[in-house]
């Protein structure tokens, strides 16, 4: 049996808790928790996956909704989503590539490819990006060396007409308190962005012990 | 693809696994097993967990309350410390079972 180097996780199976891994990882079903791998771990149309990955490889053709963390490259192929208007997914990798939907906060080290069929709604950090036609993206894309804009500084205007700059700088102060800053005012579905911090995974070890006792406790 | 779950060799699972697939244990699996279908327990495998299956089939390791509704088999080479409920046992030559069996006569 040891030549089966793999795990896979039926359309009917639902996992709740941690799974660690060092071989090739296939969820059809659903996976409630942390999903640690040192391969690649794919998310089969219909799988569905919720929390946090950590891999080698990522492919999302189903579903996720968490915090991603890819050594090599993150994929979602056509059909695939991560994360929803609800919840931003926070992907890392050193590659990206997004044919699917995705909702949420990408960082690359290297590259992010968008392809026709992709869509974001969020924010993009990669020092390279490549955009096919018919790929649609709606946020910010921050790319290296170029450090994140300025909210838009509010001008100090000499009174001219009073009835214009009272509206105008009510407008300006609401703008202000939404945090988008980009300056952009007409947004046709509001992008949030959290201050979300940046996720630090506990070590697998730690983890372990903490879960073996709170076994024995039982 | 197939209706069933494998949990390979390099594969450690700490939580429940439910569902209607038939799984597969090759790997380490430490919490709760609750399925409505077949539960194989491989050579390779360590289960430190409570299984409840419609048919439990262990050749590897089983720590932990096993619950088969229709059968319990351990094979040569299965080992099992727990206590087995079950209507239907099958033992081999071979097999090691520490703790109780309770056979369900079908009264309650």
């Amino acid at each position: 049996m040891q030549d089966e180097q793999f795990t896979e996780i039926g359309p009917r199976t639902l996992v709740k808790g941690d799974i660690e891994s060092n071989e090739v990882l296939a969820v059809f079903g659903q996976v409630e928790g942390k999903i640690l791998s040192n391969s690649s771990v794919s998310i089969e149309e219909g799988g569905f996956v919720t929390s946090v990955i950590e891999a080698e490889t990522i492919i999302v053709a189903g579903e996720f909704q968490g915090e991603a963390i890819a050594a090599d490259q993150f994929e979602i192929s056509a059909g695939g989503l991560v994360g929803s208007l609800d919840q931003d997914a926070s992907i890392q990798a050193a590659r990206i590539i997004i044919a699917g939907d995705f909702i949420g906060e990408a960082t690359a080290s290297e590259i992010i490819e968008i392809a026709s069929t992709g869509r974001v709604l969020g924010t993009l950090n990669t020092p390279r990006l490549v955009m096919e036609d018919g790929a649609l993206v709606d946020g910010d894309v921050l790319m290296d060396g170029l450090s994140k804009p300025e909210p838009v500084a509010q001008p100090t205007r000499t009174s001219r007409t009073t009835t214009q700059t009272q509206t105008r700088r009510g407008f300006t102060r609401k703008e202000t308190t939404t945090k988008t800053g980009s300056g952009r005012t007409a947004v046709p579905v509001p992008i949030r962005r959290p201050a979300r911090p940046v996720y630090e995974p506990e070590p697998v070890s730690e983890v372990i012990e903490q879960q073996e006792t709170d076994d024995t406790e039982e | 693809m197939a209706d069933a779950s494998i949990f390979g060799p390099g594969t450690v699972v700490k939580g429940e696994i439910n569902g209607e697939d038939r799984v597969f244990v090759r790997g380490k699996v430490v919490g709760t097993i609750d399925i409505d279908s077949a539960a194989v327990v491989e050579p390779s495998a360590f289960v430190k967990a409570k299984v409840s299956a419609k048919e439990v089939e262990i050749s590897g390791t089983v720590e932990g309350h096993i619950t088969g509704f229709s059968k319990v088999e351990i094979l040569p080479g299965g080992r099992v410390v727990g206590n087995v409920k079950t209507a239907r046992i099958l033992i081999s030559d071979g097999a090691v079972l520490k703790g109780l069996v309770d056979m369900d006569l079908g009264e309650g």
